[in-house]
């Protein structure tokens, strides 16, 4: 599409290592899904998104919940999210009047899904046809999947080559997770390319055995944990300020989020364990930033 | 791009092993592995193959499609898939008494799921199996023969479910949220707390379940029969 051709400005203000050359470049698309709700995928995608284009990355979010939009909210881009995915797909309305570009990071960009239509709105071939005529304008694509296992979650894992699980702690959380991940693999998102992250953690309830641990997650998914987000009252604060915790910076979270970002991008890191989080781990996070 | 590593066929004595790479499109995996069986088997005939899909994913049709289509051009029986899902072939019903257990339990005959049957899976098959993985939690595995489950059994298993009250189960971490063997069956509540969690073999006596933990004989016989 070439109404896409955005021009980069760099978020962070260092020149990041280019992914591919320009004609090379083929996004990775990301699916975050978990079957149950209020486990923390669009907060994920919102931040997760931003870090990547703090990173330097030229990033696409789209929100996958049509009717129940949730995406600009948070990201604090409501106000400029006029147009939907849906009309964006029905060629009511051109791509570059549907995407809004963040003001603050301006390698991020938003599509936000409709308040008023129905998840029966879209379907998985014209969102698999629409993400790849866009895979090579940008390097990540990152979808926010709405919770169950209906079209708007096929729609969302429809045009995914990669996924990322998000999950709470707790059995249900689990066991939907597990099924979702069955049905990403049976969708044909390769195992390789699946991964999750453990959200909400309080380690006091760990220790107390009333919320599971990551390795006991960990070895019911078989798949990679990439990130451990501990329950962070910065991070209601922020949802709540509409102001994702990436750009708080100075914030346990936030330098999470940042790991996780550098792991997707392919930095040979060690994702930061929560349960290994001292009190001083936690002061040095804060200011090693 | 297809790579001459896509497909690699092993000589294991009696029979070949075929690996074939999650590279290969799915269209294509058909022709790709009966031209490179045939390309062996031609030059060093043998009577079995085993084919291990590795991580590809395939629902019960299109494995058996395949299965088929390798033994009508190649000429060769396919004795084993080792499959990542829990979409597996059928096999020959066999019956197994516990007390014969060593003996009767055919290995080679087994049909081996090398990764985890998931929440919402159900995997109904008939003959022996060997879960490599977990029995996750809301997943089921049934079977018309015994099984025997490496990993976790947190879920479901039906062992013996065409009637059979001679299939055993086993698992080397019993957690399960019911176990049926033959027409008998036993809740979460029924296991004892000494043998939750650990190695557990089950069968019935008489009309009960009967459970102990016995690891050994199961061990020492190895379950992975890939020379």
């Amino acid at each position: 599409m070439s109404d896409t051709n955005v021009e980069i400005k760099n978020g962070s203000g260092d020149k990041p290592e280019p992914l591919k050359s320009q004609k090379e470049r083929y996004a990775k698309v990301f699916v975050i899904a978990s079957g149950k709700g209020g486990v923390g995928k669009t907060t994920i995608s919102a931040n997760l998104g931003l870090a990547l284009s703090l990173l330097g990355r030229k990033v696409l979010l789209i929100d996958g919940d049509a009717g129940l939009k949730n995406l600009d909210i948070i990201m604090g881009l409501e106000e400029y999210a006029v147009h939907d995915i849906a009309q964006c797909i029905s060629g009511k309305v051109k791509f570059s009047a549907a995407v809004v570009q963040d003001p603050r990071v301006s390698s991020l960009f938003l599509i936000s899904a409709s308040q008023s239509g129905d998840k029966t709105q879209l379907s998985p071939q014209k969102m698999a046809e629409f993400c790849h005529e866009l895979m090579k304008d940008f390097d990540y694509i990152l979808i926010d999947s709405p919770a169950g296992i209906e079209n708007g979650f096929l729609c969302s894992v429809a045009p995914a080559t990669h996924a990322i699980v998000v999950i709470t702690p707790e059995h249900v959380s689990l066991r939907n997770a597990d099924r979702i991940i069955g049905i990403i693999e049976s969708l044909g998102i390769l195992r390789k390319n699946i991964n999750s992250i453990v959200n909400k953690i309080e380690t006091h309830l760990v220790k107390d055995a009333l919320a599971l641990d990551v390795d006991e997650i960990q070895k019911v998914l078989s798949v990679p944990i990439i990130g451990q987000i501990p329950f962070d009252y910065d991070v209601i604060a922020s949802n709540f300020k509409k102001r994702p915790v990436v750009l708080k910076g100075r914030s346990l979270a936030a330098s999470i989020f940042l790991n996780i970002a550098k792991l997707i991008d392919g930095e040979k890191i060690t994702p930061i364990q929560v349960k290994k989080l001292s009190i001083l781990d936690r002061f040095l996070h804060i200011f090693s930033r | 791009m297809r790579s001459r590593h896509d497909v690699v066929i092993e000589d294991h004595g009696s029979r070949w092993v075929a690996r074939i790479s999650e590279n290969i499109p799915l269209r294509s995996v058909t022709h790709q592995v009966i031209e490179k069986i045939n390309e062996v088997n031609r030059a060093n005939p043998k009577a079995g193959i085993i084919i291990d899909l590795k991580e590809r994913a395939m629902h019960l049709s299109a494995i058996e499609k395949l299965k088929a289509e390798i033994e009508e051009s190649c000429k060769i029986s396919v004795s084993q898939v080792f499959s990542n899902t829990s979409d597996v072939l059928h096999q020959r019903r066999s019956s197994h008494s516990l007390a014969e257990l060593t003996e009767t339990f055919s290995y080679d005959k087994a049909f081996y799921i090398r990764s985890s049957v998931r929440c919402g899976v159900v995997a109904d098959l008939e003959g022996p199996v060997v879960l490599l993985g977990n029995l996750n939690a809301g997943g089921s595995l049934k079977s018309t023969g015994s099984i025997c489950i490496l990993g976790e059994c947190s879920g479901e298993a039906w062992a013996g479910s065409a009637g059979d009250a001679n299939a055993f189960l086993f698992a080397m971490s019993f957690k399960p949220v019911r176990i049926r063997i033959g027409d008998c069956f036993i809740g979460a509540s029924d296991v004892p707390a000494d043998l939750y969690g650990g190695p557990v073999m089950c069968g019935v006596t008489g009309n009960e379940i009967t459970m102990r933990k016995h690891p050994e004989e199961i061990l020492s016989k190895g379950c992975v029969t890939i020379e």
